[in-house]
């Protein structure tokens, strides 16, 4: 029976995986490839288009890309802007994000966690309660699109 | 003042004129000139009739009206179609460019109407008894022009007239006009002449467009050299009024006035007027479109009904009324010309001629003829009577203006003349008679030909139309009084009769067996009232002719070895219609299709074939308004044609759309004959045809799927097979997304959705494209989506579908920062159409951050902004 099953929703997905659009954004590798990109524009001063277009369809799905940069980097106070930069790029439209479950933040509600362990300094702890508010606001309640 | 006329005959016929000197005719050996003898093609019943083109807006516009506490103005409106009834809306433009849009017109078949300028003025609330001017539009909805006019503006207090012809406002000048009018310069040639030395003159310049025009205003001497020059500005369809001070002072009688403008072509209507008051003399300045590309050929024309020495009592001028005739030319042109006068008058029922030596006219030089000295020297020297002067010109093709006409000896009573183009024609209209408030008309009616003519002079009137037979001997006159006519009350061959309370209409002069017979003739019209001391008439007559052609049935089918008859019709612009087919020449452009003979079509092999018609010989054109001021002065004739698409067999004709997007559903309406249930279509290898739907023999529904490669882009053939028939083949085009066009770039706004912030250094843009095919043609479809590649990453959507016109905005675009910076972004676009994806763009972006505020992008071509 459950083979069965199985065949049934395979046979029932193929002609629409056929017909549809596939791009790097299916890809699992796509996140990290954003992220590092963004995060390394992000710590040289710099907001390109291509990454807050790209970001922003991610959502919560950026937060364990931006964490393995962090553990990697070391959570410094630059570090920990840069990666505030990033989620807030993430959760930037919430309309945008391609998929429901990213709308959940998670995953970057530990990120925020982990960050606000990890630093001292009481300007970033404050940028880090301010955007643990707003995630949750904007991905509770987000706001109506342009127009409607 | 006005236009010239003969002398009035009693009760009908040739005029034998009393002439007192020896006869002297002519001895020049002469060409013999023949009058048309073309078959005449038949009439098309009324039940067989084609439908009439679609009606479309046009305008009439002339001027100027002019109205103060003496003068009047009238519109005199003709409806030249004689079948149907015209509605036109008059619309008054005052000098300062006020629009007024008056009630509409309906003007009854061949119709006549009048607008009174003062009293439409009054309803306006605008006082017609102070001094006003501007100039008139009469706009239409009909598939020709239908109307031809003139403005009449008299002061009877003074005994001055001035008349205006109506020219046709060009498409790009109509209101709501798609395109822009084109500007350049422009030059319209007049002349002036002083008939005694306290005349003074004026010239009007009326602007028809919606932009103010600078114009300069130059008089001339005879020798063509400048001494005095107006320089004013129109505003838009506002009209100026320029006083020629200079002319009393003038030392010479005669010379030029030239106005240049930059301008679209036909904006400006240039219009002036010799006059003396005191005397009640007035007579009018008629300016010529100076030649864009002269031709040089032959002309002639005509000055029809000069009188020369005692009034003829019949007309009831005061005793001892005497006439002196004048004429003077204008050569127009850069090129100098020659003119060879010949006289022309009736003796004892037969016509009389004198050729006099010709004048060599150099460029722009204005010459008066010495009219008496002509006479005498053709022995008329103490004639009593009318007689016409033809000009035989070899110089640029209508760069001669005339002015001719006859003066009594008070200079009161002018009766001016106009020159009128001599050559084969149709019938040709005059726009208004009147014999009402003191009122004659007089027509007189030349035969240019070696060889005798019949006509028939058409009266219209409210209620009816009257008939005259009118034969005229060879290079005969004969001049015609419409009072007399109706008078007369002598019933026409339908024993028709003009009522005695008729009092005007408009007329036209035929061949005696239709309308559409060629003929030859010249004639000219003037109303004139003794009691007012007025004469004028509309310089510019109507040549009846074709307005459209067709070849019927129109798709046409016949099967293969049958045979179907086709005919081939010209609609004038009367609102007849002529059957053509015996007097065209026939061709199919593909006779192993459908080959044809007179109309006869004969199917070949299945397919489609265009049939096409030709007159054999040419048929007068239909042109509203024709006079010498036109530059054209001749009625014009063409070798009209037209054609027909049909099938022999089972065949298409059409496909529409006929092209689609790769990879996707386009459905296809297929037009065509002989289509039946259980019709098949074929496409090729790359097509998938789907859902065929054969909604009629001539139509049928498809949906067309190119497979979704580069491989099925391009032109595919498709045919019908229907009955165990296959058709001809159709081309289907199949879209590749091959490029992007830019649209527009736009910056995005500080602070706005995707824009720098005010402090931030660089540029944010948005860029709308359009996604075009491989020709490149733009792609209409919503089943496109593009994406991207930056830097090598991707590929990702830059939005989820494009527009339904194939279009959409990539934005943003570009880097903000808080310093200063330059970098480079490679962005690749792609198309994807379901799974596959087309190259359509790589942009090179550099993307500088200058200050805050400040930035720029570019790629190097055809996206470029700074901030």
């Amino acid at each position: 029976m459950k083979a069965i099953t199985i065949m049934t929703v395979a046979m029932l997905c193929f002609p629409a995986a056929v017909g549809q659009v596939r791009t790097a954004e299916d890809d699992p590798h796509w996140p990290e490839q954003i992220v590092k990109r963004a995060f390394d524009e992000v710590s040289s001063g710099l907001r390109t288009s291509w990454s807050e277009r790209y970001l922003a369809r991610l959502g919560d799905s950026a937060a364990p890309e931006v964490m393995k940069l962090i553990v990697a980097k070391q959570p410094t106070k630059e570090n920990a802007e840069t990666a505030l930069t990033v989620i807030k790029m993430s959760f930037a439209d919430p309309h945008a994000i391609r998929h429901e479950r990213d709308r959940n933040p998670a995953n970057t509600l530990i990120l925020l966690d982990y960050l606000d362990h990890h630093t001292s300094d009481a300007d970033v702890k404050s940028k880090i309660n301010s955007m643990r508010d707003r995630v949750k606001a904007q991905t509770t309640n987000p706001e109506p699109k342009n127009g409607s | 003042m006005g236009l010239g006329f003969g002398r009035i005959v009693l009760r009908a016929a040739l005029i034998a004129v009393t002439i007192s000197v020896p006869l002297v005719t002519s001895s020049a050996p002469r060409t013999k000139v023949l009058a048309p003898h073309e078959p005449i093609a038949p009439r098309v019943p009324k039940d067989k009739e084609l439908p009439l083109p679609s009606a479309k807006l046009g305008s009439v516009v002339g001027g100027p009206w002019m109205v103060d506490a003496n003068f009047k103005s009238a519109i005199y409106i003709k409806n030249v179609v004689e079948v149907y009834p015209v509605t036109v809306t008059p619309i008054l433009y005052l000098s300062n460019g006020a629009r007024y849009a008056l009630p509409e017109l309906k003007i009854e078949p061949a119709g006549t109407a009048v607008v009174d300028v003062n009293a439409a003025l009054d309803s306006l609330g605008l006082a017609s008894y102070a001094t006003l001017s501007g100039y008139m539009e009469l706009q239409y909805n009909f598939p020709w022009h239908p109307i031809c006019a003139f403005i009449r503006n008299v002061d009877t207090v003074h005994s001055m007239i001035f008349l205006q012809s109506v020219q046709v406002l060009p498409t790009e000048l109509l209101e709501g006009a798609s395109s822009q009018p084109a500007t350049k310069q422009q030059a319209l040639e007049g002349m002036w002449w002083k008939q005694e030395p306290n005349v003074a003159g004026f010239v009007t310049l009326s602007n028809t467009s919606a932009r103010p025009i600078a114009a300069s205003v130059e008089t001339s001497d005879s020798a063509g050299k400048t001494f005095a020059v107006h320089d004013v500005t129109v505003s838009a369809h506002g009209t100026k009024i320029i006083q020629m001070t200079e002319l009393p002072a003038a030392s010479q009688n005669e010379g030029g006035v030239r106005v240049t403008y930059a301008g679209p072509h036909d904006a400006l209507i240039a219009n002036g007027g010799l006059q003396d008051p005191s005397a009640g003399y007035s007579a009018n300045m008629r300016f010529l479109a100076s030649q864009g590309s002269p031709k040089v050929s032959p002309l002639s024309e005509v000055e029809l009904g000069l009188m020369t020495g005692i009034a003829d009592p019949m007309m009831s001028f005061p005793a001892g009324t005497k006439f002196t005739p004048y004429s003077l030319l204008r050569n127009t042109s850069s090129q100098p010309a020659t003119v060879t006068p010949t006289l022309w008058w009736m003796q004892a029922g037969s016509a009389q001629s004198f050729q006099l030596p010709g004048i060599t006219l150099q460029p722009y030089r204005t010459q008066r003829l010495d009219v008496p000295a002509m006479l005498a020297a053709a022995g008329l020297k103490n004639f009593n009577g009318s007689f016409n002067i033809n000009f035989d010109i070899q110089g640029v093709y209508g760069a001669i203006l005339q002015a001719a006409g006859s003066v009594d000896q008070t200079n009161t009573y002018v009766f001016e003349v106009n020159a009128r183009g001599i050559g084969v024609s149709g019938s040709r209209s005059m726009p208004y008679w009147s014999t009402g408030n003191g009122d004659d008309t007089m027509v007189t009616i030349w035969n240019p030909a070696d060889e005798a003519q019949d006509f028939i002079l058409k009266l219209f009137f409210t209620g009816g139309q009257y008939g005259l037979p009118v034969h005229l001997g060879a290079r005969a006159t004969q001049t015609l009084n419409i009072s007399e006519i109706i008078q007369n009350q002598v019933p026409d061959a339908e024993g028709n009769i003009v009522p005695a309370s008729v009092h005007n209409g408009s007329l036209v002069i035929t061949g005696s067996l239709a309308e559409n017979q060629l003929i030859l003739f010249a004639a000219d019209l003037g109303i004139y009232n003794v009691r007012k001391a007025i004469c004028g008439a509309p310089t510019c007559v109507t040549c009846n002719g074709v307005t459209s052609t067709a070849v019927a049935a129109n798709p046409f089918t016949v099967p293969v070895s049958g045979q179907t008859q086709l005919n081939f019709t010209l609609t004038w612009n009367t609102g007849s219609q002529y059957n053509y087919t015996n007097s065209s020449n026939w061709s199919s452009n593909n006779t192993g299709i459908a080959t044809v003979q007179t109309g006869l079509t004969h199917g070949v092999s299945v397919g489609s074939a265009t049939v096409s018609a030709q007159v054999t010989s040419s048929v007068p054109e239909y042109v509203q308004s024709i006079c010498s001021e036109s530059g054209s002065p001749v009625c014009p004739q063409g070798n009209n044609g037209a054609s027909s698409p049909g099938c022999v067999g089972v065949c298409i004709t059409s496909i529409s759309p006929a092209q689609g997007l790769v990879g996707v559903d386009t459905t296809v309406k297929i037009t065509g004959m002989n289509f039946a249930s259980g019709a098949t279509i074929q496409a090729g290898p790359s097509i998938t045809v789907k859902n065929i739907s054969v909604n009629s023999s001539t139509q049928i529904t498809a949906t067309l799927t190119p497979q979704n490669s580069s491989d099925s882009g391009g032109s595919w053939n498709l045919s019908v097979t229907s009955g165990g028939q296959t058709s001809n083949s159709s081309t289907f085009f199949v879209q590749i997304p091959t490029s992007l066009k830019v649209i527009s770039v736009s910056l995005i706004a500080n602070g706005a959705t995707g824009g720098c912030a005010s402090t931030d250094y660089g540029i944010r843009i948005a860029v709308n494209y359009q996604v075009m095919d491989q020709t490149p043609s733009a792609i209409s479809s919503s089943s496109m989506v593009p994406q991207e590649f930056v830097n090598g990453v991707g590929p990702g959507n830059i939005v989820p579908n494009t527009n339904a016109d194939g279009t959409y905005v990539d934005m943003p675009i570009g880097t903000c920062a808080q310093k200063v910076f330059t970098i480079s972004e490679t962005q690749a676009v792609q198309i994807a159409i379901s799974s596959n994806a087309y190259s359509v763009r790589t942009n090179n972006f550099t993307i500088t951050g200058t200050s805050a505020g400040h930035g720029s992008i570019t790629n190097g071509s055809d996206i470029s902004k700074t901030r």
